[in-house]
This record gives structure tokens, C-alpha cells and sequence, in this order.
């Protein structure tokens, strides 16, 4: 390294070329080099190596003739996904559903690591913690039975609806296709809600206490400490975790649509990779589900991108 | 730099040569020897098996007597009457479908391969690439001459075993009697027509009676129902089959006709009353479990093992809920009703031989044993005097193969174990390779209850309207066009028809958009693309 850093003048960083520093740095920093290699050869292994079968979705593929001899077809894989009449549709489930979820639950682990913070009685925290954190754990098909049996028409959340709005339910409120994305963010944020609120008591842990007594000095009561001090301090920790989660931004919990989708339903809660599970896979038509997966992490990677350069411009956070 | 450059394309280079070999087409051994050595009759003579051991690829659901096929009495009694040995490999339970992609393009193929459901649209495909073996020769050479032999004996067998362009290419499971065909029922309580004085109904009118009444005697669902795009039960007494199926020869789509119109009014109608479940979209089966052996449910449709069967057992004698299997609806009276839904004789179970096998007439010789009358006994049955015996049919008199108390009392069965799993550790009744055995039937559905039920769903008219299996094999170039015509279709029928029913759209205005979507979105094309496809077939 020393060495490296001597190298100053222009002229000598041509005259050694990258093999040649490579070379050196492989040389003294071998442990290290020794240890990255197991991350980069996963990466290569599973998420690099299977990358060349998105080629499939530009061939007719058949399982026999592999990618090297099925034919090829272009874009007519596209053509057929984006030519469906319920392309359209399913597009706009997706983007309504993950839309909600950004919109309401990306919010609510703040706001429950936040309120977390104010509790004084340590005992007190631990124990809502462990109670709060049980639905994570528990499996999708459980928590699905138990949302269906929740919202049944003599459930306890429809039972509470109807008290309220004075609305008799003759029917599971799942039934009504208006209340899907509801049913579906809320369960979520029910479900996980103190799961990812984790990385934010942690972040705000790390806040200087100095920050709060000055503050306090200059007069500031809680929620003024809240809005000048934590947030502040933890909005790196809130912007990294948004621009990753832009990066999902199609990705709707298949799993969990496929346990609540039903034909009443559907018109809203269908999203198009349950649609595409429905159309390609079951028929064992793999290049149309590799077209629509492709078209997916296009459309990803255009989101976690734009977010990333969006927050470069607004803020000081970004992920490079 | 330049060096970097040279060493990226070098990488690339050898990444693409690595592909291709990889990854390459493995395309048909063409032209290969179709000669028949081996002598008929079992055991074959240990000189023609020269010390293989066959390999079966096969799905399969572990269960508490066996964690696989290698693990059960068949696959011995098997090897022992063919005097082949053979190993069974198994996917994972879920994932039968990716295994079966990544099996057809390893070059480690099994010599022979069994699944629950051949897809004869890809058939031709399949023996076009290389990955099964074209049978049709080996047929001709006499490889498989119990099969032949079944196969003259029942012509319509023998064509509907066939692929688009002609071909053999598997082994199905046949079923051997009629009564094996249906398998859903419809179901009431026995208790409530005793209460009220009624009759079973039959006609349309007759179940809304008995819906009234037992709404009347205080029952919360009268009527428990699956729908979906395979079953829309009582449309046959609305004089419509369900899927695609011909009258007088014309191709029809059921969904697509006048009387499915009459059928979707009249659920409205039974949704409104309160008779029809009002959660008829959700079919989980605990929720459906729940409410016919609680005697919440009045009637309902579904299997004669899975659902009535189950139910049976489960239901305390003592609470007087009494379940009956009743006959199909029909339109008039006494007329034979038209549609209950149905399988063809020539399932699409089946094995079928590895493009690549080394040992093709070997595993021929293997699969035909299961055609033999010892075969056909020895799959549905298993082995003589171990886990059946001759006895004598008291309804008939007819003789027959009865399961031993190994396999049909609770008491003499391994702790744990149903009498569906010896029947698949002893026998293989679920898919035999063979032609399935009525006596397997009755004497896994025991009960009064069930045998009635299977009187009543196999006594319909629906053979007269089925499109034969082979009339709708696909051709595979057309076969991705018509499924994407037909999954859009199938996705609106099933919500629009469940939103019709539930009242959540207007019904006459619902109903005359739900005409004009099918019309707009083509099912008039694949409605006469089956049309050309049946004719074909009929003039061949």
C-alpha cells in the first residue's frame, strides 16, 4: 500500500499497468483477497451464472434442446406478454399494491422504532419487542388462514368495521376486490412491522446523547428532539433503506397473493407475476416467464437507479 | 489495458464455447436398430437382462409406510414376476415439473419415465427432440404384445393413445370399467329429506325445494360448491357440458352457450336466497371440512374418497347428521342426465421409454408385463395370498381379487398408515401402468354411501358429448397461440361468472358483456380451431 501511495506522478501510473498492481496488492494483501473471494464466487456461481437463461426469453425454448439449440425468436416472447389483455390490468395491481406498501408501510417501522425509543421502562420495551416480533416468525400460510379468518364475515376485523361504519357484512371482506390492497399492505405491516423496525432502533441508538442535552438545553421538548435530533440523524439509514426497497418495487409477495387471491378478488389482486405463474409455468412455458421476469428487473433496476440519483441530487445519501 | 481487453474477450470466448457445450442440442438418435430379441413370457431369462438394473424416473409423495418406490412390496413383487431389476429416482415432492424440464436436458436421462399426467400436445415434441422414445416401430415389431394385444381388442384404446401425428409413445394407465371414469358426486343430508318427507331431488326444481326446506330446518349453507374453471357444477341439467366438448358432431365451448347463461341466473338467484355458500370462492379445504361436518353444509359436490369419504368418517354417528350420495341433476324427470365430469379411458398417466436408454426393449418388456392379466392383477393388487386373496362379490357373485386385512383393517395395518397408503406400498392403484382394476375401486370406497355415489356419477350421457382425448391434441406450433388465447379466457369466465353470481356486477348487462368479452377476445377462433381438429380426426 505504501508503495502504491508513493506513486504520484501521472506518467508512472501508465508506466505500471492494472495486472501489474493487481499482481502486487494479490501479493501483500493475500488473507484478504483470500476472504472476498468467497462472496464473489457466490455471486458468480448463483447470481451471475444463471443470468445467461434469460436468454430463453428470447428463444422458443424446449427443455431438451437446451439454450444452445432452441430456436430462436426475438422479441415475440414480448410481444405475446405485453399484448395480453390482462397486461394492463395486472400492471396496474402491481404498481397500486407496491405503491401502498411504500407509501404506508415503508413508514411504519420508523415510526415504531421512533415511539419505541421514548419508552423509559427497559423491561417495558423488551416485552413489546417479543410480542411485536411473533407474527414474523410465524409461516405465510398460517398468518393467510389466520387474515381469512380475521375478515370473515363474522371475523373480528369485519365485525369491528361494521360496528363502526354501521355496514352489515354478508360476505368475507376479501370478496370485495376494493379492499384487496388494504387486506394486503395492512396484514403486512401487522406482520413485519417490528421485524424491520430493527435497523432503525439500532441506527437510532447510535445517535450522540450530546445531541439530545444540548437540545434539551436550548428548550426543545420530546417531539421537538425527535424531529431535530433523531430523524436528522437517522435519515441515511431511511434513505439507503427506500432506495433498496425501489429496487423491489414489482416485486409483489407472490406467495402471499396466490393464498388470498380469489375470483372476486382478482380484479385488483391480481398482480402480473401471479398472473404469469398462472400462464407460463403451469403450461411449462418458460420463455414467456423469463420475458416477463426480464421485463421485471428492467423495470427494477430503472426504479433503484432513479432513486439512488434522486437522493444524490436531494441529499448527501446514495448507494454510489 | 489493452492486456485487460484481451483477457475479457478470451473470458467471454470461453464462456460461449462452454455454453454451447454445455448446453448443446441433443438431438434424436435417428435411424436406431428396432430389433426384438427378447422371447415372450416372464421371467425373462437372466441372458436377455444381462445384470441391468432399469432406471424409473417417477413422481412420488412419501408417506408414513415409504419414503420411496425402492422401499415398496410392488416394485419387488414387480422385479420378481418380470425377473427385470429396477431402481426408482424420485423429484421432490412440489417440483415435479422443473425436475422433469431438468431431467429432459441433463444428458443423464432414466430408461424409463412415469408421471401422473402426459401432456400429448408436447408428445410429438418430445419424440421429435429425442427426449422419449417413438414407440410406434417397436409396437409393429412386437415389442409390447400385451399392450397390442389390448389395443386390437379395444380400438378406441388404441387411437386415443396416440399423439397428434400418430404416434405411440407411451404406456397410459387405461381404466379398465366405466364406473372408474367419475369420481365427483353430489351429495345431500339423508337426515333432512327423513325430516321434511322429501325425495331426492333430481331436477332443477326439486333441489331449490329441498334448499328451502333445509334452510327451513335451520341450516346455515344449503348448498357447498366448488367453481373454477374446470367444474361449474349442475350445468349439465341446464343441457351444457363443461370445457369444449360436440352435439351432433358441431364443436361446442360449454361457458360459451345459451344454457350456461340459464346456470349462471339461477346461481345468482340460489346466492341470493342464501342457499349457495356465500364464500363459494373460497375452497379451502378445512373451511369446506369444517362446514359439512359441523352440519352446516345441506349439500354439497366434490370427490367420493377425498370429500365424501372423508367426511364420512369424520362426521360422530351420533349427532345424527346422515350424508347421501344423490344422482346428478338433470333437466326433465327421470331423463338420464347429461354431463358429470368425467375422465377418458386412456388416462394421461403413463410411462414412457427414455430417448437415450440403453436398454429399450428391456424396459418395454418391463412395461408390458403390467398389460398381461398377471400384470393387470399384480399392479392393482399386488402379490397373491401376501396381499390378496379370491373371494366372492355378494352384490354379483362375481369373483374377485379382496385386499387382505393387511391392507383394509386398521388394526392389522402398521400404526399410522391409511388404507390408501398400503394401497401404494402393496399395489400402485393411484397411476398403474396397467389397466386400473374396478375391484380396487369398490373396495377402497367401501362404504354403502360410496358405491351408491359411484353408481350415480358414472350414470350419465357425457361419453355421447366428449370430444375424443385425441380430437383435441394440439398441434405444437399452434399449441402456445390457443393457451395464449385461452388463459385470458379462462381468467374472465372465472371472475366474471363468480361476480355475476355474488351480485357484485348487474346481472342482465353483466351477462350480455360477459357474451361480447369471449366474442372480442377470440373464443369463436378456438372454438373452430377444435372444430378442424375433430374433423380431422373423424375423417381419418
Amino acid at each position: 500500500m505504501a508503495k502504491q501511495n508513493a506513486v504520484t506522478k501521472k506518467s508512472d501510473v501508465k508506466k505500471v499497468g492494472y495486472f501489474a498492481r493487481l499482481r502486487h496488492d494479490l501479493a501483500i494483501n493475500k488473507s484478504l483477497y483470500l476472504i472476498l473471494l468467497v462472496p464473489v464466487l457466490w455471486y458468480a456461481i448463483f447470481a451471475y451464472g444463471p443470468m445467461y437463461g434469460a436468454l430463453m426469453a428470447f428463444q422458443k425454448f424446449n427443455a431438451r434442446l437446451g439454450i444452445g439449440g432452441s430456436p430462436w425468436v426475438g422479441f415475440d416472447n414480448f410481444v405475446r406478454f405485453f399484448s395480453d389483455p390482462y397486461f394492463t390490468r395486472d400492471l396496474i395491481n402491481t404498481l397500486r399494491i407496491s405503491i401502498a406498501s411504500v407509501v404506508f408501510y415503508f413508514p411504519m417501522p420508523i415510526i415504531f422504532a421512533l415511539l419505541i425509543n421514548e419508552i423509559d421502562s427497559r423491561r417495558f420495551v423488551k416485552v413489546v419487542q417479543t410480542i411485536t416480533y411473533i407474527p414474523h416468525f410465524i409461516s405465510l400460510v398460517v398468518v393467510c388462514g389466520m387474515i381469512k379468518t380475521f375478515v370473515a364475515s363474522d371475523g373480528i376485523i369485519t365485525t369491528l368495521v361494521s360496528s363502526i361504519t354501521g355496514i352489515e357484512f354478508k360476505e368475507s371482506l376479501l370478496n370485495n376486490a376494493n379492499l384487496f390492497t388494504t387486506i394486503f399492505v395492512g396484514s403486512d405491516i401487522w406482520q413485519n412491522i417490528a421485524w424491520s423496525s430493527i435497523i432503525y432502533i439500532a441506527a437510532i441508538m447510535g445517535v450522540e446523547q450530546q445531541l439530545y442535552e444540548a437540545a434539551a438545553i436550548d428548550g426543545a421538548g420530546r417531539l421537538r428532539q425527535v424531529w431535530y435530533v433523531t430523524l436528522p440523524s437517522i435519515l441515511p439509514t431511511i434513505i439507503t433503506m427506500l432506495i433498496l426497497r425501489m429496487g423491489s418495487i414489482f416485486s409483489v409477495n407472490n406467495e402471499k397473493i396466490l393464498l388470498l387471491i380469489n375470483q372476486l378478488n382478482a380484479e385488483q389482486g391480481e398482480t402480473l407475476s401471479y398472473y404469469i405463474y398462472k400462464k407460463g409455468i403451469t403450461n411449462a412455458d418458460y420463455s414467456l416467464s423469463s420475458a416477463a421476469g426480464l421485463f421485471n428487473s428492467v423495470i427494477n433496476l430503472v426504479f433503484v437507479v432513479a432513486t439512488n440519483y434522486i437522493s444524490k441530487k436531494c441529499s448527501d445519501t446514495y448507494l454510489w | 489495458m489493452n492486456k485487460f481487453v484481451k483477457s475479457i474477450s478470451a473470458l467471454t470466448a470461453a464462456a460461449i464455447c462452454f455454453s454451447i457445450a454445455g448446453c448443446g442440442n441433443k438431438s434424436a438418435v435417428n435411424n436406431e436398430e428396432v430389433k426384438v430379441t427378447i422371447p415372450e413370457g416372464y421371467p425373462v431369462a437372466a441372458e436377455y437382462t444381462d445384470g441391468v438394473t432399469l432406471r424409473i424416473w417417477s413422481t412420488f409423495t412419501p408417506t408414513a409406510v415409504q419414503t420411496s418406490m425402492n422401499e415398496s412390496k410392488i416394485k419387488a413383487y414387480l422385479e420378481e414376476a418380470t425377473g427385470i431389476s429396477t431402481v426408482y429416482e424420485h423429484p421432490a415432492p412440489g417440483s415435479e415439473s422443473d425436475a422433469f424440464s431438468l431431467m429432459l436436458a441433463s444428458d443423464d436421462m432414466p430408461d424409463i419415465i412415469r408421471q401422473g399426467g402426459w401432456n400429448n400436445p408436447q408428445a410429438d415434441e418430445h419424440i421429435d427432440t429425442g427426449a422419449i422414445t417413438d414407440l410406434t416401430p417397436w409396437m409393429e415389431a412386437g415389442a409390447m404384445p400385451n399392450l397390442k394385444k389390448l389395443f386390437e381388442e379395444h380400438p378406441e384404446w388404441d387411437e386415443a393413445s396416440k399423439t397428434y401425428s400418430g404416434r405411440y409413445f407411451y404406456f397410459p394407465m387405461i381404466l379398465g370399467d366405466d364406473i372408474l371414469k367419475s369420481y365427483r358426486i353430489y351429495a345431500i343430508r339423508q337426515d333432512i329429506l327423513e325430516k321434511t318427507g322429501l325425495e331426492a331431488p333430481e331436477t332443477i326444481e326439486e333441489w331449490e325445494t329441498y334448499f328451502a326446506a333445509a334452510k327451513e330446518a335451520g341450516i346455515k349453507v344449503p348448498l357447498s360448491i366448488p367453481m373454477n374453471q374446470w367444474e361449474h357444477p349442475f350445468i349439465g341439467a341446464f343441457q351444457v357440458c363443461d370445457g369444449f366438448y360436440q352435439v351432433d358432431n358441431t364443436v361446442k365451448f360449454g361457458p360459451y352457450e345459451e344454457g350456461f347463461e340459464q346456470w349462471i341466473r339461477t346461481m345468482a338467484k340460489w346466492y341470493a336466497n342464501g342457499w349457495l355458500d356465500p364464500e363459494f370462492v373460497d375452497q379451502t379445504a378445512s373451511r369446506v371440512n369444517a362446514l359439512v361436518t359441523n352440519g352446516d353444509a345441506g349439500a354439497f359436490y366434490g370427490s367420493v374418497g377425498g370429500h365424501l369419504g372423508t367426511y364420512l368418517s369424520a362426521i360422530d354417528p351420533a349427532s345424527g347428521i346422515k350424508l347421501d350420495a344423490v344422482k346428478v341433476p338433470t333437466h326433465k324427470k327421470g331423463e338420464r342426465p347429461m354431463y358429470n365430469a368425467s375422465q377418458y379411458s386412456v388416462h394421461s398417466a403413463g410411462a414412457t421409454v427414455s430417448g437415450t436408454s440403453k436398454h429399450k426393449e428391456l424396459a418395454m418388456k418391463y412395461l408390458d408385463f403390467g398389460y398381461s392379466e398377471e400384470g393387470q392383477i399384480m399392479w392393482n393388487h399386488g402379490k397373491e395370498g401376501e396381499s390378496w386373496n379370491w373371494a366372492v362379490y355378494e352384490e354379483t357373485g362375481e369373483k374377485y381379487p379382496k385386499y387382505e386385512d393387511i391392507i383394509t383393517s386398521a388394526e392389522k395395518r402398521p400404526e399410522g398408515a391409511s388404507m390408501g397408503m398400503m394401497l401404494g406400498h402393496y399395489c400402485d392403484t393411484g397411476n398403474p401402468v396397467s389397466v386400473q382394476s374396478k375391484w380396487y375401486l369398490l373396495q377402497n370406497n367401501a362404504t354403502p354411501q360410496q358405491r351408491k355415489a359411484l353408481q350415480y356419477c358414472n350414470d350419465t350421457d357425457v361419453e355421447k358429448y366428449q370430444l375424443p382425448n385425441a380430437a383435441q391434441y394440439v398441434p405444437a406450433e399452434e399449441y402456445t397461440e390457443i393457451n395464449d388465447k385461452m388463459t385470458p379466457i379462462f381468467t374472465y369466465i372465472d371472475e366474471q361468472v363468480a361476480k355475476l353470481i355474488a351480485g357484485k356486477v348487474d346481472l342482465e348487462s353483466g351477462l350480455e358483456e360477459y357474451r361480447k368479452t369471449l366474442k372480442d377476445q377470440g373464443i369463436e377462433d378456438v372454438i373452430a380451431k377444435y372444430q378442424e381438429l375433430y374433423d380431422i380426426y373423424r375423417n381419418k
